[in-house]
């Protein structure tokens, strides 16, 4: 299993720092909404990246119905094209336009593209909807996970997913899917996490244990992190899940 | 070819010249907590000698018994097999056919336990010096907000 680490909290320092060979090994999820010109040569130096459309971070504090979303795909696509990111991810703003809308752009995609995006099953596209994803695509993601729609109770239901995805020789993205003690369980082809940022945010150091887990240690009572040390905190908890990354790669 | 299973002293087997097999440390320090932990798997599968006392299946085995300071172990003694066949029963014994199935292992298996047996590699961690990364609070008055209570992002659970 391939774990992206997602998210940013000093993440440019910290990949400045990094040597090519161990750029070589790490795998990131970014978002086309921060298409920061800093990290574009990290496209091509990283084993591999997803790259997320950023859609619902573009609509954050804007207008929705002002969205000219061909625009956005056209821009999307250039992107894609010029960063030559090998997996991207659909525009999946079902609650936004409409399942027929996200579909026709997603073929608009595919035309731009001349490559399949990873389309993003949720629950209103019901069970056919995702037998069909994943005749049609090599890669798929269950969506949903970071915004809760998942309840701890759905997650039976996951192993159906992987199962049908896997029998159609598809491979499964876990959309945001961070429960880390549950990937042993849940045998995705990858997932992605920003858990190594909640550190600098919340006070915790983590530590990779070594069956596979993460342990948040919290920060003392009555101590706070200074401001030299936010690098040097943001780094340790990324390196710790590199461990992690490493581990699923290998063992999960 | 006659099969016997008897007690013997550890200090009278003679490992092989050519043993095809070898152990890490690590995976040595899990033999020797595996065999300590479930001594009945020694008497279900014994270690394999010839007549001569040589050990034809079970050198790892031997090595954790010895590391742990035991001085016995139930032996099946097979006599009658020609140097050709000790060899290929030393290779054959081995060999791993099939693979573990890590869905149901993860599924309907304790994976804790699967870790200490051996099957889910356990990886090697790091202590972490977490007071390394902060500093007490009344040093830096003046800087953002973290005497406000924190929640886990995942969990909602107060981070203190």
């Amino acid at each position: 299993m391939n774990l992206y680490l997602a998210g940013d909290c000093y993440l440019k320092q910290i990949l400045q720092n990094k040597k090519d060979d161990e750029l070589a090994q790490i795998y990131l999820l970014r978002t086309f909404a921060s298409k920061e010109p800093w990290f574009f040569k990290y496209y091509t130096k990283l084993k591999d990246v997803i790259l997320d459309s950023g859609a619902f971070t573009f609509m954050a504090g804007a207008d929705v119905s002002k969205i000219d979303w061909d625009e956005y795909i056209e821009r999307y696509a250039q992107f894609i094209k010029e960063t030559g990111v090998k997996h991207f991810i659909e525009l999946d703003i079902d609650v936004i336009v409409g399942y027929e809308e996200v579909k026709r752009l997603r073929k608009k995609l595919v035309l731009l593209t001349n490559r399949q995006p990873i389309p993003v099953w949720h629950k209103t596209r019901g069970k056919d909807e995702f037998i069909k994803m994943c005749q049609e695509f090599d890669y798929v993601a269950l969506g949903g996970f970071a915004i809760k729609n998942w309840t701890k109770k759905d997650f039976k239901y996951i192993p159906w997913f992987i199962k049908t995805a896997h029998d159609n020789k598809t491979k499964i993205h876990g959309l945001g899917f961070t429960y880390c003690k549950e990937l042993k369980k849940y045998h995705f082809d990858s997932v992605d996490s920003s858990s190594w940022t909640i550190g600098n945010r919340f006070g915790c150091v983590s530590q990779f244990r070594g069956n596979g887990t993460i342990k948040n240690h919290a920060r003392p009572i009555g101590t706070r992190i200074p401001n030299e040390k936010q690098l040097a905190l943001a780094t340790h908890n990324f390196n710790e899940w590199l461990k992690m990354q490493r581990y699923a790669e290998e063992v999960l | 070819m006659k099969v016997e299973i008897k007690k013997m002293k550890l200090s009278d087997l003679i490992p092989t010249t050519k043993n095809p097999r070898k152990i890490s440390k690590e995976d040595l320090g899990r033999l020797q907590k595996s065999v300590k932990a479930f001594p009945k798997m020694l008497d279900i599968r014994e270690i394999v000698i010839d007549e001569n006392n040589r050990i034809l299946g079970g050198h790892q085995r031997v090595k954790a018994l010895l590391a742990n300071g035991e001085t016995e172990v139930n032996v099946k003694v097979v006599s009658g097999l020609t140097e050709k066949e000790k060899d290929e029963f030393m290779i054959r014994d081995n060999v791993q056919n099939g693979e573990w199935d890590f869905d149901s292992l993860a599924n309907n298996w304790d994976d804790l336990s699967l870790s200490d047996w051996g099957v889910i590699p356990s990886y090697s961690e790091n202590a972490v010096d977490v007071e390394n990364f902060f500093a007490p609070q009344a040093e830096q008055k003046n800087d953002d907000n973290t005497n406000e209570v924190k929640r886990c992002p995942v969990c909602g659970a107060i981070l203190e």
